[in-house]
C-alpha cells in the first residue's frame, strides 16, 4: 500500500514535505507497524511511541485526517495519507510536543488536599462516583481528544480542550478533593464545548463518556450561579 | 537564579595562552593566527598538545555543551525514581530529575497502566517473604526495610494522590491481595504519582533528555552527561550524588515488528548501567528475568501487557498445548497452591512442557477464553482488552484459542552495589535497583522500587554530608563523550546498516536463549552471533540522517551498544550458572545446586575491554 507522509524537520526545512512509502501490508497490520515499516525500509522518519497498548499516549498520530494512536489502530490495504497530530508544534516528522499542554494536566490533576488522609477517610467514599473515576483513570492524555475537538479549535484560548476538562472531572468527582473544581471547569471553558461528542467518537478508552461529566459540571456549575452564558 | 553555566568548547588553558584547541575553536575571532595555517593543522587528525586524551580528529570538534549543576541527580521517572525524589525534595538540597521520554516520566512507569501495588504489612513477616529469601544483597535490603518512612504503603499512595478507585460496595477499599504477609492494591495508576511531585519547586524536571555517560573524575562518580534529544544539544549534569533509577532492560528479548518479547518499554536500554560497567563497575543479575503470559497477535499488540490478554498463574486450567490438550492436566493440588505464589515454579513447569514439544512454532501456549468464567476472573485491565480486539481486529476471543507466549517484564542487569546502594567501585553512584535487591526473582518490583528509592535518596545524602567536590573539575570526558556521540552520527561506511536492523539482530540473538528455557547450544550461538555484531555490524552503523533534531536513528544507534554489552552479559552470564534458579529453566541443568551457585555472578570490563566473569557472594542477614 501506498501511505503519504508529511515529514518536516524544522532545523533543515523550509516546510513540511510529503513523502510517498510503498509499504507491505499484512492482515490486523497497525498504523505503529506501518510508520515503522516504512522507516525503516523507506526513508528514516521520526516517531515515537512506547506501550504498544494505548495507555501511554505517546503515539498519537492523524490516520487520514482524524486523530488516533497508532498502536491499536488497524490499517487497511489502501492508500494512507500519515500526519503529525494536528493543533500541537511538530518537533520532528510525527513527534509533537505535548509539555505545555502535559504540564497544565499534571497541576490541574494534582490533587487539592491541605491535610493528610487517615485510614478512616481513605476508607469513605462516595460509590456514586465511583464508576466515572473509574472511567476517567484509563485517560492515557494522548490528545487524541484535543485535536479533533471543534470548540478547542474555534476558541482554543477559551476552551482548554476534553484532555484538560477530564482532568477537573477527575477531581471533581475526587471525594478527597478540596478544589474548586466547579469553577476551573468554567473558567476552562465548560460552557464553550458545543457538545458534539466528538472526543468520545475518537477516545481510545472505551471507557471514557465525556459527555457525561461535563454534564455533571453544568449542572453543578448552574446550581453555584455559572449557569450557562447567554450569547453562547 | 542561574545554576546553569554555558560552556563552549571548554578549555581551562585559554587563560593563559592560546593553546592548541583555543586556537582551533576561535575560527574567526582568532583572526591574529591565521599564518599557522600553513603549518598543516586543520581540523581532522590532530594530536592534541595540550596533554588531554582525545581521538584523532574527534578531540579537535568544539564540545558544546550546557552544564546544569545540582546536588542530587536521579536519572530516570519511574517508581524508583518518584520514591528517590519523594525523599530528596524533604532534604533541601537541589534535585534535578532527568527522564528519557516524554510527560516527564517514562518507561514503565510513563504508562498510565493499572498497577497492583504490593507491600508487606509489617517488617516481621519480612523474613518469610519468598522474594526476600532470594534476594543476594540483603543487607542493603534489610536496611531499607527497617528504616522504610513508606510502610504505611496506602496512606503513602493515597497521599500521593491516587484514589484507590476499586472500592467494596460500601466504599471501603478492596484490597487485591491481602495476606499476612503481603498486601496489594490494584487501580494504583502511576501519573497521580508523578503529578504531586512535578508540583514541588524543590525539584528540577527535565525530560527528553537521554544521558549516555556518567562524568567521572580521579574515579568519582559526578555526575552525568547526554543529550536532550529535541534539540540535539549536549547537556552535563553535574551532581554531587547522582541516583540511577533507570527502570530494567528486558527491550533485548527477541523481536516483533515493533516490539521486543517484552512489556518494557524501547526506553529503557540501559544506558548509565553500562556507562558504569565502562567505568569499572561491575554488573551482576544480568542472566535473571520476570516473565508473563500475554498474547502475540496481532503482531502490532504483541507482548503488550495493557492491550493484551494475558494468563497468570489464575488461569493455569485454560492454558492448552498445540493441540489443544490442557497443558497442566496432571498438575497436583500442591502443584496448582504452588503455582498461585511462587511464579518461577509456574513458569518452569510451562517451559517444560514446551521443552517436551507441546508448545506452538514459537514457543508459546494457547489459552482458551470460551468459558464465561475464566473472563470473568480477569482483571480489569485484561478484560477491556476484549472489546479492543473485536472493535479494531474482529477477533473474538471467546471463540478460538489465543497464542500467547512469555514476555519479558523485568530483568536482573544493574551495577553491584554495597550496602548503602552505593558503587564502591563508583563511588558517587547509588543504584535503587543494584544488583542483588532482587536476585534470582529477576528484576525489581514496584514496592521494592518504592522501598529501594527512598533508601538510596537516604543513603545519598548521608553521602553527600562527608562529601566535599573537587578542586577543579576535569572536562575534558565530556568532550571525548561528544565527540563519541557525533562521530556515531556522522559516520558514513558504503555498506552501512541502519540502526533498528542492528538492534533488531541483538534482539533476535536473544529471543533463542534468554527465555524461559535456555540451553547451552542456544546460548553459545547467540554469544557468537553478539560477538560477530560487535566486531562486524556496529563498526559500520550508519544513522538513515544527520539532523540533530529529535532523531531516533541516532537515538538507537547510542542505545545499541548499551543493549550490546548488556546482551552478551546476560548470555555469558546464563552460560557460566550451570543451575536451574530463578524464572528459567536452564535445560541441561534443570536442577538447583546450592552447593556451586548460591551467589551472583558478577561481570566487569578487564582492561582489554572484553567481560570478566566471577562469582560474587554475599552475607544472609537474620532478623
Amino acid at each position: 500500500m501506498n501511505i503519504t507522509f508529511k515529514l518536516y524537520d524544522p532545523a533543515m526545512d523550509a516546510a513540511p514535505r510529503e513523502a510517498v512509502c510503498e509499504v507491505e501490508h499484512w492482515d490486523k497490520m497497525t498504523v505503529l507497524e506501518a510508520i515503522s515499516a516504512a522507516n525503516e525500509n523507506c526513508e528514516p522518519i521520526a516517531f515515537d511511541y512506547s506501550c504498544r497498548g494505548r495507555v501511554c499516549g505517546r503515539c498519537s498520530v492523524m490516520l487520514d485526517g482524524q486523530p488516533v494512536l497508532a498502536c491499536i489502530t488497524a490499517i487497511t490495504d489502501e492508500s494512507h495519507k500519515i500526519e503529525p497530530l494536528a493543533g500541537l508544534p511538530v518537533l520532528h516528522d510525527l513527534i509533537v510536543d505535548k509539555s505545555q499542554a502535559h504540564a497544565r494536566m499534571a497541576t490541574k490533576y494534582a490533587r487539592v488536599q491541605p491535610v493528610a488522609l487517615t485510614p478512616e477517610v481513605i476508607n469513605t467514599y462516595d460509590m456514586a462516583a465511583a464508576e466515572k473515576i473509574n472511567a476517567i483513570e484509563w485517560c492515557a492524555r494522548c490528545l487524541v481528544c484535543t485535536s479533533v475537538c471543534p470548540a478547542h479549535a474555534a476558541a482554543p484560548d477559551g476552551y482548554v480542550g476534553p484532555a484538560s476538562m477530564l482532568a477537573t472531572a477527575y477531581r471533581f468527582y475526587d471525594p478527597f478533593d478540596q478544589g474548586d473544581r466547579v469553577v476551573e471547569a468554567v473558567q476552562e471553558g465548560l460552557w464553550t464545548c458545543i457538545m458534539c461528542g466528538k472526543c468520545t467518537e475518537v477516545c481510545p478508552q472505551a471507557e471514557i463518556k465525556h459527555l457525561d461529566y461535563w454534564n455533571d459540571l453544568r449542572a453543578a456549575a448552574t446550581a453555584r450561579g455559572f449557569a450557562e452564558p447567554a450569547d453562547s | 537564579m542561574d545554576d546553569k553555566e554555558i560552556r563552549v568548547g571548554h578549555d581551562q588553558e585559554e587563560s593563559v595562552g592560546l593553546s592548541r584547541r583555543a586556537f582551533l575553536k576561535g575560527g574567526g575571532a582568532l583572526a591574529g593566527v591565521a599564518m599557522l595555517a600553513g603549518a598543516g593543522l586543520g581540523l581532522t587528525g590532530c594530536a592534541p598538545e595540550d596533554g588531554t586524551e582525545g581521538g584523532d580528529g574527534a578531540a579537535a570538534l568544539d564540545a558544546h555543551y550546557t552544564v546544569y549543576d545540582t546536588d542530587l541527580l536521579i536519572i530516570g521517572g519511574g517508581f524508583g525514581a518518584l520514591s528517590a525524589a519523594y525523599q530528596a525534595i524533604k532534604s533541601g538540597k537541589t534535585v534535578t530529575l532527568v527522564d528519557k521520554g516524554p510527560y516527564g516520566f517514562s518507561g514503565g512507569c510513563g504508562m498510565n497502566w493499572d498497577v497492583i501495588y504490593t507491600w508487606c504489612p509489617s517488617v516481621d513477616m519480612l523474613p518469610k517473604q519468598a522474594t526476600f529469601k532470594r534476594l543476594t544483597n540483603q543487607e542493603a535490603a534489610k536496611e531499607a526495610y527497617l528504616t522504610d518512612p513508606n510502610a504505611d504503603a496506602l496512606g503513602m499512595l493515597m497521599n500521593q494522590g491516587q484514589t484507590a478507585p476499586r472500592r467494596n460496595e460500601d466504599g471501603t477499599v478492596k484490597l487485591t491481595i491481602d495476606y499476612p504477609q503481603i498486601k496489594g492494591l490494584e487501580g494504583c495508576f502511576p501519573r497521580h504519582s508523578q503529578d504531586k511531585l512535578a508540583q514541588s519547586q524543590m525539584i528540577t524536571i527535565h525530560d527528553r533528555v537521554m544521558l549516555t555517560e556518567v562524568l567521572v573524575n580521579d574515579g568519582v562518580c559526578l555526575g552525568a552527561m547526554g543529550v536532550h534529544l529535541p534539540s540535539g544539544e549536549m547537556r552535563v549534569y553535574r551532581a554531587n550524588a547522582t541516583i540511577l533509577a533507570a527502570g530494567s532492560n528486558g527491550w533485548v528479548y527477541g523481536w516483533s515488528t515493533v516490539a521486543a518479547h517484552s512489556f518494557g518499554s524501547p526506553d529503557n536500554t540501559s544506558d548509565i548501567e553500562v556507562a558504569a560497567y565502562r567505568h569499572g563497575a561491575p554488573l551482576g543479575d544480568c542472566e535473571y528475568g520476570s516473565y508473563d503470559l500475554i498474547t502475540t497477535y496481532p503482531t502490532g499488540i504483541a507482548y503488550a501487557f495493557n492491550s493484551g490478554l494475558g494468563a497468570d498463574a489464575n488461569e493455569w486450567e485454560y492454558i492448552l498445548d498445540k493441540d489443544g490438550k490442557k497443558m497442566l492436566a496432571n498438575a497436583t493440588q500442591d502443584d496448582i497452591d504452588r503455582f498461585q505464589y511462587d511464579r518461577p515454579f509456574f513458569n518452569q513447569t510451562l517451559a517444560k512442557e514446551i521443552a517436551a514439544g507441546r508448545g506452538t512454532a514459537s514457543g508459546g501456549v494457547l489459552i482458551d477464553l470460551s468459558a464465561p468464567e475464566t473472563v470473568a476472573s480477569f482483571r480489569e485491565c485484561y478484560a477491556r482488552s476484549i472489546d479492543l480486539f473485536k472493535d479494531n481486529f474482529g477477533i473474538d476471543v471467546t471463540t478460538q484459542p489465543l497464542e500467547i507466549g512469555f514476555e519479558m517484564y523485568e530483568h536482573g542487569g544493574a551495577p553491584v552495589i554495597d550496602k548503602k546502594m552505593m558503587s564502591a567501585e563508583l563511588p558517587g553512584l547509588f543504584c535503587v535497583r543494584g544488583a542483588g535487591v532482587y536476585g534470582e526473582s529477576g528484576g525489581t518490583s514496584v514496592n521494592m522500587n518504592n522501598v529501594f528509592g527512598s533508601y538510596a535518596t537516604r543513603c545519598a545524602l548521608e553521602y553527600l554530608n562527608g562529601f566535599s567536590a573537587p578542586e577543579t573539575i576535569d572536562w575534558a570526558p565530556v568532550a571525548d563523550e561528544y565527540a563519541r556521540l557525533h562521530e556515531l552520527r556522522t559516520r558514513e561506511a558504503s555498506d552501512g546498516l541502519r540502526p533498528p536492523a542492528v538492534r533488531q539482530k541483538i534482539q533476535k540473538a536473544c529471543e533463542t536463549c534468554l527465555g524461559v528455557l535456555r540451553d547451552k547450544p542456544a546460548l553459545e550461538a547467540a554469544a557468537a552471533e553478539l560477538a560477530r555484531i560487535r566486531t562486524e555490524d556496529l563498526p559500520k552503523m550508519v544513522v538513515g540522517a544527520k539532523t540533530m533534531t529529535y532523531n531516533m536513528d541516532w537515538k538507537q544507534a547510542i542505545e545499541n551498544y548499551n543493549m550490546l554489552e548488556i546482551a552478551e552479559a546476560s548470555v555469558r552470564a546464563t552460560l557460566m550458572r550451570e543451575e536451574t534458579r530463578g524464572q528459567y529453566l536452564r535445560v541441561d541443568f534443570p536442577e538447583k545446586d546450592d552447593t556451586n551457585w548460591n551467589c551472583m555472578i558478577a561481570v566487569s570490563r578487564a582492561e582489554d575491554g572484553s567481560m570478566a566473569f566471577a562469582k560474587r557472594e554475599m552475607p544472609v542477614v537474620t532478623f
